[in-house]
C-alpha cells in the first residue's frame, strides 16, 4: 500500500476488508446450502437404491423357491440370474455403491482406525487407490527379496554362520510393520469395492503374528549356534521365496488393473467378464510357480516343526511358527486352486454366451 | 396341498417391511382368508398361460402371497419373472447413472467452492500483510481504522478456519504416518458433525482402554507376588507388550486421523505415542528369563509395569478433561457458534487446575523410573541394550510431556488474558456476529 497516502490508504484497506468479509459470509452460506442440498440429493437416491435392493432380494428368493420345486426352466433361471447380476453390479459395484450402507465394515479397520469412512465416492479415486497400492507392493517386493538375502550373505561372510540377534530382530520389526500396513491397505481396498479374496488378508494376519512371535525368539549368538539357527535360516529362505511370489503376483495384478481401467474408460459394465481376457498367458505362467512356492512353504514349516520337536531346548516360538507356515501354505494352495476354477468357469460362461450371441439367439 | 404362508414373516425377509401392500398385520391368518387365498391361487393357476402378469409390485405381491403354495401346483409364469428382472436391471442402471451424475455434479460444485475459498484465503493473507506493514509505519494509518480492519479480517479468518468451509481447503497437517500405513487414502470427513463424531468416538475408545491400561499391569504385578514367587514368566509380559504395541499404534493412527480432520492435538502427544510404540517393540525383544538371578533382571520389568500403571491413571484424568472440552465444543457447535476456541477454556478451568499438578507428578515419576532403569543397566551385572534404550526413551518422554504441558498451560492463560482484555472493547462472540448478525443479541456471556 502507498504509505504516503496515510489515512486514505487506511480507508482503502477498510473498504477492502469489508468487501472480503462480505465475500467470506457469502461463501459460508454457499457452502452451507451446498452441503444440505447434496445430502438431500444423496438421501433420495439412497431411498431408491434401498428399494431396488430389497426388490432384488425378493425376486431372488422367489426364483430360488421356484427352482427348488422345478417350477421354472433352468434356462429361465439362468437368464434371470444374469439380469439380476447386472442389476446387482450396477447397484453395488459401480457409481451407486456409496449409497447403500456398508454391510460389514472391516473389523480390522475398525480396530485400528475407529469408525472412519475410507470409502471413496468417485470411481477414479478408487482406481487410483488400487494403483498406488500396486506401486507400494512393487517397492516392498524388492525390499522383501533384498533384506533376507543380505542377512544370509552377511551370515556366511562376516558372522561365521551365526546370525546375531539385533539384525534379525530389526528385520522382524520391519516385517511386522510391512504386513500390518499391507493388511490395512487391503482392507481399505475391499471397502472401496475391490474383489480381493478374504484369505489373502487373513494370510497377512498370520504373517503379522509370525513376525510378532519371531520378535520374541531368542536366537543367541552362542553357543550351539548353527543348530539353533537352522530354523532361522529356513525362515529367511522362505522369506526370499515370498518375495519372488510377491513380484510375480504384482505383475499379474497390474495387468488385471490395466485391463480394468481400460474397460472402465470404455464405460463397459461387464468388467467382471472382461477381466479374464487380458491375462490368460500370465496366469498359466504364474500358477505352477505359486504351487511350487506353496509346497516349499509347507516343507519349511514342517522342517521348523521337526527341529522344534527334536531339539531338546525347543522353544514354543519355533513350534508355533512351524504350524503357522503349514496353515498358510495349505490355505494359499486351496485359494489358488479356487481362484483358478472360478476363472475357468467364468471363461466358459463368457464363451457360451458369446457363442449364443453370435448365433443370433 | 396348498399352504398359505404368512406373507410377512418376521425377521428373515425384514426388507419386506418396507412394502406393506394391503396385507393385514402380521398375526394368525383366519381360516376364511386361507380358503379365499387358496381359491384365488387356483384360479390364477388355471389362467397362468394366458395371464400376462402385471409387472412390478403386484407381481411380487402375488409371488409373496402364494410363493410356497405355487410350488405344489407347479405353475410360475417365467415371462413375468423375466420382465421383473429386466425392470430391476433397468432401474438399477438408471440409478447408477443418476448416482454418477450426482457425484460429478457435486465434485464440480465442490471444486468451484474450493477455488473461491482459496482465493479468499490468499486475499486475506495479502490484506493482513499490508495491514501489518501499514501499522508498522507510524501515522500511516489511523488506529481506529486499523482496529476495524483487524476485526473484519478476524471474521474472515473465523469463516476460513472453522466450520464447513475449512473442510474444503487442503489440509496442511502432516500425514506421513498415515501415508506410511494406509497409503494416500482420504480420511477427512467433509462435514463438521462427522468430525466431531469421530472425536467423540475416539474419546470413548480412550475411556475403554484406560481401564485396561490400569488392569493389565496391576494383574501382572499381583500375580507376580502371589503366584509366580516374585518372578514373571516371559510369555505374559510379552503378550502384554504386544497388546501395548497394538494399542499405541491404533492410538497414533486415530490421532493422526483426528489431526487431518482439523483437531488441534499438539504434535508432541502423537510423538509420545511413537516413542511408546518403540518402547513396546523393544520390550518385546527383551529377554526376561525366569531363572537364574530372576529378581535382579526383572527389576527393570517391575519398574516398567509401575510406569504403565501411572500412565493409565494419567490417561483416565486426561480423558475426563478432554471429554469436558468436547462437550463444550459440541454445545457451542449445536448453537451454530463458531468461536469454539474461545469458549473451550470456559468450562474446563477447574479441571485444568486439578489435572496439572497430578500430571507434573506423574511426569516426574516417569523420569525417575527412566533414570532407575539406566542405573540398573549400568550398575547391574547383565547390561542389555534394551534396558538402556528404554530408560533413555522414558526420560525423553517425561521431559517432552513436561515441556508440552507447560506450553499448553501458558497458551491457555494467554488466551484468557486476551479475552479479559478485549472483553470490554469488543464482543467475545465476534465470529458469530460475523456470520449471523441475528445471533448477536442472543449470546450468553461466558465465564472468564
Amino acid at each position: 500500500m502507498d504509505n504516503a497516502a496515510g489515512a486514505n490508504g487506511g480507508e482503502g484497506l477498510a473498504d477492502e476488508a469489508a468487501r472480503l468479509a462480505d465475500r467470506a459470509r457469502e461463501l459460508h452460506d454457499a457452502v452451507a446450502t451446498f452441503i444440505s442440498r447434496s445430502s438431500a440429493d444423496e438421501q433420495s437416491l439412497r431411498h431408491r437404491a434401498l428399494a431396488i435392493d430389497s426388490d432384488i432380494c425378493k425376486l431372488r428368493c422367489s426364483v430360488e423357491t421356484s427352482l427348488k420345486s422345478a417350477a421354472v426352466d433352468a434356462t429361465v433361471v439362468a437368464k434371470v440370474d444374469e439380469e439380476l447380476n447386472r442389476a446387482r453390479y450396477a447397484l453395488n459395484d459401480d457409481h451407486a455403491a456409496f449409497l447403500l450402507p456398508n454391510k460389514a465394515q472391516a473389523r480390522f479397520l475398525k480396530m485400528f482406525l475407529g469408525p472412519v469412512n475410507v470409502r471413496a465416492t468417485r470411481k477414479e479415486v478408487q482406481l487410483k487407490v488400487k494403483e498406488e497400492y500396486n506401486n507400494y507392493r512393487d517397492r516392498t517386493a524388492i525390499l522383501f527379496l533384498l533384506f533376507p538375502s543380505i542377512l544370509l550373505i552377511l551370515r556366511s561372510w562376516i558372522w561365521e554362520g551365526c546370525l546375531p540377534t539385533l539384525p534379525f530382530q530389526l528385520y522382524q520389526a520391519w516385517l511386522l510393520f510391512l504386513y500390518t500396513s499391507l493388511a490395512l491397505r487391503e482392507n481399505i481396498l475391499r471397502e472401496n469395492g475391490s474383489d480381493i479374496r478374504p484369505w489373502w488378508i487373513y494370510h497377512h494376519y498370520c504373517a503379522i503374528s509370525m513376525a510378532l512371535i519371531s520378535l520374541t525368539w531368542e536366537i543367541k549368538g552362542q553357543p550351539d549356534c548353527t543348530y539353533k539357527q537352522r530354523g532361522v535360516q529356513l525362515f529367511l529362505a522362505w522369506a526370499i521365496m515370498q518375495g519372488v511370489a510377491m513380484l510375480l503376483q504384482n505383475r499379474y495384478q497390474r495387468q488385471r488393473l490395466y485391463t480394468r481401467i481400460a474397460l472402465g474408460k470404455a464405460k463397459r459394465m461387464d468388467v467382471v467378464w472382461g477381466e479374464t481376457a487380458g491375462e490368460r498367458g500370465q496366469l498359466l505362467l504364474l500358477c505352477p510357480i505359486l504351487f511350487t512356492l506353496q509346497g516349499f512353504e509347507a516343507y519349511v514349516g514342517m522342517l521348523l516343526f521337526r527341529v522344534a520337536l527334536v531339539d531338546a531346548a525347543s522353544e514354543w516360538q519355533a513350534i508355533v511358527c512351524g504350524i503357522l507356515l503349514i496353515v498358510m501354505a495349505v490355505a494359499n494352495f486351496v485359494n489358488t486352486m479356487q481362484t483358478l476354477m472360478e476363472k475357468s468357469r467364468a471363461k466358459a460362461r463368457v464363451k457360451r454366451s458369446k457363442s449364443k450371441r453370435d448365433m443370433g439367439h | 396341498m396348498l399352504e398359505v404362508v404368512d406373507p410377512q414373516p418376521s425377521g428373515k425377509l425384514g426388507s419386506m417391511r418396507r412394502r406393506k401392500f394391503d396385507l393385514p398385520d402380521a398375526g394368525p391368518i383366519s381360516k376364511e382368508m386361507l380358503a379365499g387365498v387358496a381359491e384365488v391361487v387356483q384360479m390364477l393357476d388355471q389362467d397362468s398361460e394366458s395371464v400376462s402378469a402385471t409387472m412390478g409390485t403386484s407381481f411380487l405381491h402375488s409371488l409373496a402371497v402364494g410363493g410356497e403354495g405355487r410350488e405344489a401346483s407347479g405353475m410360475v409364469d417365467p415371462n413375468a419373472i423375466m420382465e421383473e428382472a429386466a425392470r430391476l436391471a433397468d432401474a438399477a442402471r438408471e440409478l447408477d447413472d443418476a448416482a454418477a451424475a450426482l457425484i460429478s455434479r457435486t465434485w464440480n460444485e465442490e471444486q468451484s467452492l474450493r477455488q473461491r475459498a482459496l482465493a479468499l484465503e490468499s486475499d486475506l493473507r495479502r490484506l493482513q500483510s499490508s495491514l501489518d506493514s501499514a501499522a508498522k509505519k507510524k501515522g500511516a494509518i489511523d488506529s481506529k481504522i486499523a482496529e476495524k480492519v483487524d476485526e473484519e479480517l478476524y471474521r474472515v479468518r473465523c469463516v476460513i478456519n472453522d466450520g464447513d468451509v475449512a473442510s474444503l481447503l487442503p489440509n496442511k497437517a502432516h500425514g506421513r504416518f498415515l501415508k506410511m500405513f494406509l497409503g494416500p487414502v482420504n480420511v477427512r470427513a467433509t462435514r463438521k458433525e462427522v468430525q466431531l463424531k469421530v472425536k467423540e468416538e475416539y474419546n470413548s475408545y480412550r475411556d475403554r482402554t484406560a481401564f485396561l491400561f490400569l488392569i493389565f499391569p496391576s494383574t501382572l504385578l499381583l500375580l507376580r507376588s502371589w503366584v509366580w514367587d516374585g518372578c514373571l514368566p516371559a510369555l505374559p509380559v510379552q503378550l502384554y507388550q504386544a497388546w501395548l504395541l497394538y494399542l499405541y499404534t491404533t492410538l497414533a493412527l486415530r490421532e493422526n486421523i483426528l489431526r487431518v480432520n482439523g483437531s488441534d492435538i499438539r504434535p508432541w502427544w502423537i510423538y509420545h505415542h511413537y516413542c511408546a510404540m518403540l518402547m513396546a517393540l523393544i520390550s518385546l525383544t527383551w529377554e526376561i528369563r525366569r531363572q537364574p538371578d530372576c529378581a535382579c533382571k526383572q527389576r527393570g520389568v517391575q519398574l516398567f509395569l509401575v510406569w504403565a500403571m501411572m500412565q493409565g491413571v494419567a490417561m483416565l484424568l486426561q480423558n475426563r478433561y478432554q471429554r469436558q472440552r468436547l462437550y463444550t465444543r459440541i454445545a457451542l457447535g449445536k448453537a451454530k457458534r463458531m468461536d469454539v476456541v474461545w469458549g473451550e477454556t470456559a468450562g474446563v478451568e477447574g479441571q485444568l487446575l486439578l489435572l496439572c499438578p497430578i500430571l507434573f507428578i506423574l511426569q516426574g515419576f516417569e523420569a525417575f523410573i527412566g533414570l532407575l532403569l539406566l542405573r540398573t543397566a549400568f550398575v547391574g551385572v547383565t547390561c542389555e541394550w534394551q534396558v538402556i534404550v528404554c530408560g533413555i526413551l522414558l526420560v525423553l518422554m517425561a521431559i517432552g510431556n513436561f515441556a508440552n504441558t507447560m506450553q499448553t498451560l501458558i497458551v491457555k492463560s494467554r488466551f484468557k488474558a486476551k479475552m479479559k482484555r478485549t472483553k470490554s472493547k469488543q464482543d467475545i462472540d465476534q465470529c458469530i456476529s460475523a456470520v449471523d448478525p441475528s445471533l448477536m443479541g442472543s449470546k450468553s456471556s461466558k465465564a472468564s
